[in-house]
């Protein structure tokens, strides 16, 4: 049995103002007050194309190898709902501004291209606040607020690609800063189409479509969920319906919300209030050399650093994160240290405050401060480690703090031999061990030896030394 | 008959007549006639603008172009602090919070608006019988309709309630009304007057019109609404300022329709047709007959592609945010279906379930893009014709104003008399109907190249000056 995933997803893009008025396009503003004439539908009123969002449905489009239309329409897509305010919503329906793109993720059999059919240009609806007593707000702040639609081809065939595939165009469109794409606040949100198809009896079920996903997590979740229930269904022989469901994140499972046939005819129609829009073939090619790198290139990039595929893929999921490792691996001289400090010790971090790397305290040049410290042998790499720890809250300057607490680390030959000297006297029975070929002795005497040192004496140079005793004997 | 721009303009200057007392008498007139042109009145305003003109005049203040020129302006046109209507119950109490482009530029040139002019519902109509304030007469006969759907505008002008007025034509609703009320009506290229704060019917093919008594007054208003608005995104680019007198007719070659008499056109509107082209051909023209393959399916791409803007135009009138709202209904659903029964009439009800049928897909919309299809044919074909010939003319209408109420239970009579009008809306020509002869009477419509307004204009005062 095969299954097929497709997604929608719509993306708000973060141009300044909304996508035919020019009022504020702002996230979590007091309701109602980034609102004018025409996004709110007033009789008269006309839709101004904002320039910056077809520019950034351009460049959305070219970060996805995707043709884009010189020449197009707007439309009209109708339905009533009060948070439309004009009865319809400014779409593309025949000529989406960009076709016939791909993102590339991996599968179990290998990398694979999971085509994007479409990406269209349209405009947000408001909201509607759902009181307890029974009363329904209209809040239309992002009323008219530019969106781009982007439509895969059913080509992913795990919940696990579809995440991929998910992750890495939001990576993308963060990359070339045209959205914040943050779920939580719907700047990204994500619909999901799936069926099974039984190739030898020849048999598949009805596609489900399931809305208002608004985690990773939910979209997996769903998508295993239903392509369960698909398999199960076939498996029965059960009959089954075209139907529109929503995920429950309580119950951890999807809701029908009704069948497909009974949706909405949207009965498009020409939007005549905008002009044919063209698009100069020379303003894309200009749009095309102007856009930032991409993840995937990137990742090549750091592999050809001599960063292993795996380090390589992590450190370009993110822009920020991928611009720290470059300048730290030009800074300190060594990509593949730069990789490993940011990956085990940064990223820890990162994780656990659950932040990505634009939005930490820690500067680059205390970063790179504290690597140098390590890398000079003024402090051990524990010492580093701790500090790490600290100033990614603070962001302090680690040269002044190890200055002021004396972190230094200790370089003097006689002091160091003499603690040696006197954690082999007072450990007869590890040496015994060790000698019985227990290694892990080996460990205990450093350890010992670091605690006599209160921290500041270098691991792999005690090791040496005690390593050098036991042998000699 | 009439007022003139001009000679109002030079009584101000020479003291013979103060703004107040004329705009007074304005409003007297307007309550002696008693046509119903007018939907809402500004008086107290309109009144307080008059005496600041008057000051201004009196200290030999700088003023503007149409100072003291006073206007009934389509109450389909979006006015601050001013109901706007649309002669719709759903709009009785909707007061915009912005002014139409038209608006501010006529309130800049020190122009005064009286009020807002009677219509049918949201446009759509013929007569004005389908107002939800009633019906406007017509000035020369008040047993007879004044065409429409901008009634209450033409009415105003040939009753001698406002100098000049603001319609808006979608599919004649300017020339024809001018027609029934004798006087001039204009419908510009698509483009050149902007449609902010115009409401919309068939976005594609409205367009505000200019009716007044004479020629030189619609080129007086044309300069300071005409021209290149940023807030119309269809607005063409470039100012207005024509002028006229250079226009001759001599040598000219004007196309005229061919077989007019298998148009079912009145007899009276027939041999007044016949007399103005006979006087084109005094004026030295030379008319040819052509004829248009696809005039015959005017009409119903009219009827087609209107009625499917119109669903969605109308879309917004859903009583939440503004206009009619019917709190008696226990789902969303039903709040759209009790604040949309309540407040629209039956025309615009039979329009916009015209235009939701033709739009919806479960016959993959074949009509309306046999319509969108059909358009660009008649436009291709209009634009052939243009490029051989200086003009288009025919008949405004093909019909006599008839009597009020005779025909208001016949939904399908408003898509049958305007078949000439509607060729300039498909094809987005300009288009200017003339009166022919005193009273009751045919109209001439002539039709030219898109934004060659300016020579269609002053081809149009050229024939309007043979009159006197």
């Amino acid at each position: 049995m095969k299954t097929l995933i497709g997604l929608e997803i719509h993306v708000e893009l973060s141009t300044l103002s909304k996508m035919f008025c020019s009022c504020l396009n702002e996230f979590g503003s007091v309701p109602n007050t980034n609102v004018c004439p025409t996004c709110l539908g007033m009789p008269g009123t006309l839709p101004l194309m904002n320039k910056k969002a077809v520019k950034y449905a351009i460049m959305a489009g070219l970060a996805f190898d995707c043709d884009i239309r010189t020449d197009m329409k707007m439309d009209r897509k109708k339905y009533f709902y009060p948070d439309l305010t004009k009865g319809y919503q400014i779409t593309q329906a025949d000529t989406p501004i960009a076709t016939n793109g791909y993102i590339e993720v991996d599968s179990e059999d290998g990398p694979k291209k999971i085509r994007i059919r479409r990406i269209h240009m349209e405009e947000d609806t408001g909201k509607s606040i759902h009181t307890d007593d029974g009363h329904t707000l209209m809040d239309y702040n992002r009323a008219g607020v530019p969106l781009i639609e982007i439509v895969s081809e059913p080509d992913m065939s795990t919940p696990e690609e579809a995440r991929e595939f998910l992750e890495n165009l939001k990576q993308r469109l963060k990359y070339i800063g045209v959205s914040d794409v943050k779920m939580e606040e719907g700047s990204l949100r994500c619909d999901v189409n799936i069926n099974v198809v039984d190739e030898e009896r020849k048999l598949k079920t009805h596609i489900s479509e399931i809305k208002n996903l608004n985690s990773f997590k939910a979209v997996t979740k769903a998508l295993e969920y239903e392509e369960k229930r698909h398999k199960k269904m076939l498996e029965n022989g059960e009959e089954s319906f075209k139907d529109t469901r929503r995920w429950d994140d309580v119950d951890l499972k999807t809701v029908k919300m009704r069948n497909k046939e009974e949706g909405n005819d949207y009965r498009y129609s020409v939007e005549g209030d905008i002009p044919n829009l063209h698009i100069e073939k020379s303003y894309i090619e200009e749009i095309r050399i102007n856009l930032p790198e991409l993840p995937y290139q990137k990742e090549k990039r750091f592999k050809d650093m001599g960063i292993d595929e795996k380090d390589a893929k992590t450190l370009s999921k993110n822009r920020a994160l991928a611009d720290f490792f470059e300048v730290t691996a030009e800074e300190i001289g060594d990509p593949k240290l730069a990789a490993n400090w940011i990956l085990s010790d940064l990223l820890r971090r990162l994780n656990e405050y659950e932040m990505e790397a634009d939005e930490m305290n820690l500067s680059l040049d205390n970063f790179i401060n504290l690597i140098k410290l390590a890398e000079e042998k003024v402090i051990n790499n524990n010492v580093a480690k701790k500090l790490l720890r600290e100033i990614f809250e603070t962001n302090e300057d680690p040269r002044v703090l190890v200055k002021e607490r004396g972190l230094g680390q200790m370089r003097d030959g006689d002091a160091l031999k003499s603690i040696v000297d006197e954690v082999v006297k007072e450990n007869p029975q590890s040496i015994e061990d060790y000698r019985n070929g227990k290694d892990r002795a080996l460990g205990f005497l450093v350890g010992q030896a670091m605690k006599k040192s209160r921290g500041k004496g270098n691991p792999q140079e005690f090791n040496k030394m005690i390593l050098e005793i036991l042998e000699k004997n | 008959m009439g007022y003139k721009i001009s000679e109002i303009q030079g009584k101000y200057l020479s003291g013979e007549l103060r703004v107040e007392d004329f705009v007074k008498s304005n409003f007297n007139k307007i309550r002696e006639n008693d046509l119903g042109s007018y939907i809402s009145l500004d008086e107290e305003n309109a009144l307080e603008i008059a005496r600041i003109i008057d000051e201004k005049i009196a200290n030999k203040e700088e003023l503007g172009s149409l100072f003291g020129i006073t206007f009934a302006v389509k109450d389909n046109i979006s006015t601050k602090d001013l109901r706007t209507t649309c002669a719709s119950k759903m709009l009785e109490n909707y007061i915009p919070i912005f002014d139409a482009s038209v608006i501010e530029r006529l309130k800049a040139e020190d122009a005064i608006i009286l009020g807002k002019a009677n219509m049918d519902e949201f446009a759509m109509g013929s007569s004005s019988e389908t107002s939800y304030f009633g019906p406007t007469k017509n000035p020369i006969d008040k047993s007879l309709i004044p065409g429409g759907s901008s009634s209450g505008s033409a009415a105003a002008v040939a009753g001698d309630e406002a100098i000049v007025a603001l319609g808006t034509d979608t599919g004649g609703s300017v020339r024809q009304p001018a027609a029934y009320c004798n006087i001039v009506g204009y419908y510009p290229s698509y483009g050149l007057i902007s449609r902010y704060g115009v409401v919309a019917m068939g976005n594609t093919f409205d367009q505000v019109g200019l009716l007044a008594n004479s020629v030189e007054d619609i080129v007086k208003v044309l300069n300071v609404v005409g021209g290149y608005d940023e807030k119309d995104p269809n607005s063409h680019e470039g100012q207005v300022d024509y002028k006229l007198g250079a226009y001759s007719f001599i040598g000219k070659k004007i196309a005229i329709v061919k077989d007019i008499e298998s148009f079912n056109i009145d007899k009276v509107v027939l041999d007044d047709y016949y007399r103005a082209l006979e006087d084109l051909k005094n004026l030295g023209a030379e008319l040819v007959e052509v004829e248009i393959d696809h005039l015959k399916y005017a009409n119903m791409i009219y009827t087609v592609l209107v009625s499917a803007e119109v669903s969605s135009n109308l879309s917004r009138f859903d009583g939440i945010r503004f206009g009619y709202h019917d709190s008696n209904y226990s789902s969303t659903q039903e709040m759209y279906i009790a604040s949309r029964s309540g407040g629209f009439g039956d025309e615009v009800k039979r329009r916009i379930a015209l235009g939701t049928l033709l739009l919806s897909s479960n016959n993959d919309q074949v009509r309306y893009k046999r319509g969108l299809k059909g358009r660009k044919l008649l436009r291709d074909e209009m634009e052939r014709v243009l490029n051989d010939f200086d003009f288009f003319i025919s008949p405004t209408s093909t019909k006599l104003p008839n009597k009020l109420g005779e025909r208001k239970d016949d939904p399908l009579s408003v898509y049958d008399s305007g078949t000439f009008n509607v060729l300039a809306n498909i094809s987005s020509l300009p288009a200017i109907s003339l009166p022919i002869r005193e009273g009751i009477s045919g109209s001439i419509q002539i039709i030219s190249k898109r934004f060659e307004d300016e020579k269609l204009l002053d081809a149009a005062y050229a024939f309007e000056r043979r009159q006197r």
